[in-house]
């Protein structure tokens, strides 16, 4: 999932990737919406809404908005940042990086929401902020990750081109497999969206901020599987050449 | 740190984005809401808007604790005194969630309900009663402040 670079990403890295993320991004969005009720991971309503706040001459809400919004750009930001900055040490370091931030930021919001959120609004600012920034986060490593072509914290996008693409299907000249296979990967965020999000709702009910526990599991899953086979991948290089010694040996005896 | 101050665009946005930032600081600490709706507050309207075009939201809007108090109280301890005259009717605990914008009380039962903060400023509170994200204005509640304690 996150091994590969830009360059040598292969269609399924990407199909991985967008189905785990996007379940974990929808995961946390309906939990802040339960909790919270502010929306963490789609922020173009927060846009209309500073809007109006603005308009209105409501500076305390405007002000709160702002600052998620930025909460947004700075985690986004950050996720660029360290995936360029930790390039030398290979793909799999500089794109785990923003992940292991991710999981440390839910982890804490998850242990602070389960042991110590006594509900004042302070502390369901700074939570949402928190939130948000590691759905920047997300998003932004996601995106540079893919090279532009997974996002998986928000489906207006997503929707947008599923509609044109479906569309583009009717028409026989436009029906290749790179259209099919944008479908299936449009549908495939889709889908694990809406999984994650009911998922989300219903270990939200049933176990309050633990919930954010699962979503930390989902990382690490992400962060697992590539790392095991990057430890089978170094072990058979180890052990090749060895193993083509010991073949030349049995076709010499032969 | 030094990358920033030795760069003009880069220290550019980096001031205004100080700049912005610590403004929004600044309002959303004078403006707090939580610290705005304590007090005494009168109740001079409550109204029902809607309930005629679409039927169904009729059921929702009984959700609502009838409130019979005359003026109500947020207390620094996160109470809420409902009066009726001088006497205490009822007793409930409020919040304030997501970006100031809900109130949330919790009664005395273990009922909850969830208004939506139409307006707050130094003198005047309007809520709505909030049957969900999407639907608004069903019950209508206006209040005078009276008193900031």
């Amino acid at each position: 999932m996150i091994s590969e670079d830009k360059e040598h990403r292969q269609y399924k890295n990407n199909l991985h990737l967008a189905a785990t993320t996007a379940a974990a991004a929808a995961m946390v969005n309906v939990a802040g919406v339960m909790v919270f009720f502010a929306y963490t991971s789609n922020i173009t309503g927060h846009v209309a809404t500073l809007a109006e706040e603005l308009v209105k001459g409501h500076w305390y809400q405007a002000g709160v908005v702002f600052i998620w919004l930025f909460m947004f750009f700075a985690g986004s930001f950050l996720a660029q940042f360290l995936i360029t900055f930790f390039e030398k040490y290979g793909p799999y370091l500089s794109h785990a990086t923003p992940i292991i931030l991710e999981s440390l930021g839910l982890l804490a919001i998850g242990i602070y929401g389960h042991l110590f959120y006594t509900e004042s609004l302070k502390e369901t600012e700074i939570l949402i902020a928190s939130l948000i920034f590691c759905m920047g986060l997300q998003n932004g490593m996601v995106a540079t990750i893919s090279n532009n072509q997974v996002k998986t914290t928000h489906l207006t996008g997503l929707i947008t081109d599923l509609g044109r693409e479906i569309a583009c299907v009717f028409f026989k000249r436009y029906r290749t497999q790179i259209m099919m296979e944008k479908i299936k990967l449009h549908f495939t965020i889709l889908s694990c969206y809406l999984g994650g999000g009911i998922l989300g709702g219903y270990f939200f009910i049933a176990y309050d901020f633990q919930v954010f526990y699962m979503v930390v599991a989902i990382l690490a899953f992400v962060l697992y599987a590539d790392f095991n086979s990057l430890l089978l991948d170094k072990s058979y290089n180890l052990v090749k050449p060895i193993v083509s010694v010991l073949k030349d040996d049995e076709e010499d005896n032969l | 740190m030094s990358f920033i101050l030795r760069n003009r665009i880069s220290f550019i946005i980096f001031a205004i984005l100080l700049f912005l930032t610590s403004g929004a600081f600044v309002l959303a600490y004078y403006f707090n809401p939580e610290r705005m709706i304590k007090g005494k507050w009168v109740e001079t309207g409550w109204s029902y808007e809607n309930i005629d075009k679409r039927s169904f939201l009729y059921r929702d809007v009984h959700m609502a604790h009838k409130h019979e108090s005359e003026s109500w109280r947020f207390l620094d301890n996160n109470q809420l005194h409902f009066y009726n005259g001088e006497d205490v009717a009822a007793k409930a605990t409020w919040r304030i969630k997501g970006r100031g914008h809900v109130l949330q009380l919790t009664y005395e039962d273990g009922d909850m309900e969830l208004y939506d903060i139409k307006e707050l400023n130094d003198h005047e509170l309007i809520l709505n009663f909030d049957i969900g994200m999407e639907s608004r204005g069903i019950a209508r509640l206006v209040f005078t402040k009276v008193a900031n304690k």
